[in-house]
């Protein structure tokens, strides 16, 4: 059986993970995500 | 092992629809759909473990425990909705609240391989950034444990292939 382990993120490692992500689509906006993104930068 | 409640027939995705996944002898783990859009997106939240004859039962779980139940619950979940969704990739995290409670989300991904028409690049578009979206959502809500987030690299491959 497969295993998928958990990880503990902090802000920057998520946000690193998910702008890398977003990078293997260059041609898309991400609108919704960009937001999120920058809320999550404005939070404690 | 089947889920309890669900047959071969059955659309699995309804909105609010539960299912229960055997641990063990000793009872199951309950799930229902606590969100869903169309059928490809849907935010599953287990709700308890409770006994054979449906006494919510606590094991006391420690963090290793608890962690381990959430993975074999994904690993049973992702094994009966997989073949509903061929295409899927799924996360979970933890509630901080309580640390009983684990989500997992599903969802279908067209492989970015495909020469997709300019519909389907939009429909593309849309379900990744509302997955982000929902990451990043659930690393809020979770207290910031989630799966391994290279997993996803797999939507390259359109599948959860975890060596691909």
């Amino acid at each position: 059986m497969d295993t998928y382990p958990l990880l503990e993120y902090n802000k920057n490692s998520l946000k690193n993970e998910i702008l890398k992500l977003m990078k293997l689509f260059p041609d898309f906006k991400f609108t919704n995500t960009n937001l999120a993104l920058e809320k999550l930068d404005k939070s404690i | 092992m089947k889920l309890f409640g669900s047959s071969k027939n059955e659309i699995p995705f309804r909105l609010g629809k539960e299912f229960k996944v055997p641990i063990d002898e000793k009872g199951y783990h309950h799930f229902f759909i606590e969100r869903a859009k169309k059928d490809k997106h849907i935010l599953i939240k287990g709700i308890g473990i409770r006994d054979t004859v449906d006494n919510a039962i606590n094991p006391n779980y420690s963090e290793d425990e608890f962690r381990q139940h959430c993975q074999e619950s994904f690993n049973l979940l992702k094994e009966h909705l997989g073949k509903y969704l061929p295409d899927t990739m799924l996360v979970y995290g933890k509630d901080k609240n309580n640390g009983r409670t684990g989500y997992i989300v599903m969802r279908e991904i067209m492989p970015p391989e495909q020469k997709l028409g300019e519909q389907a690049k939009t429909k593309q578009e849309q379900q990744l950034d509302e997955l982000f979206v929902d990451i990043i959502a659930m690393w809020e809500n979770t207290g910031s444990k989630l799966l391994d987030l290279r997993e996803i690299d797999s939507i390259r491959y359109g599948h959860t292939n975890s060596n691909p």
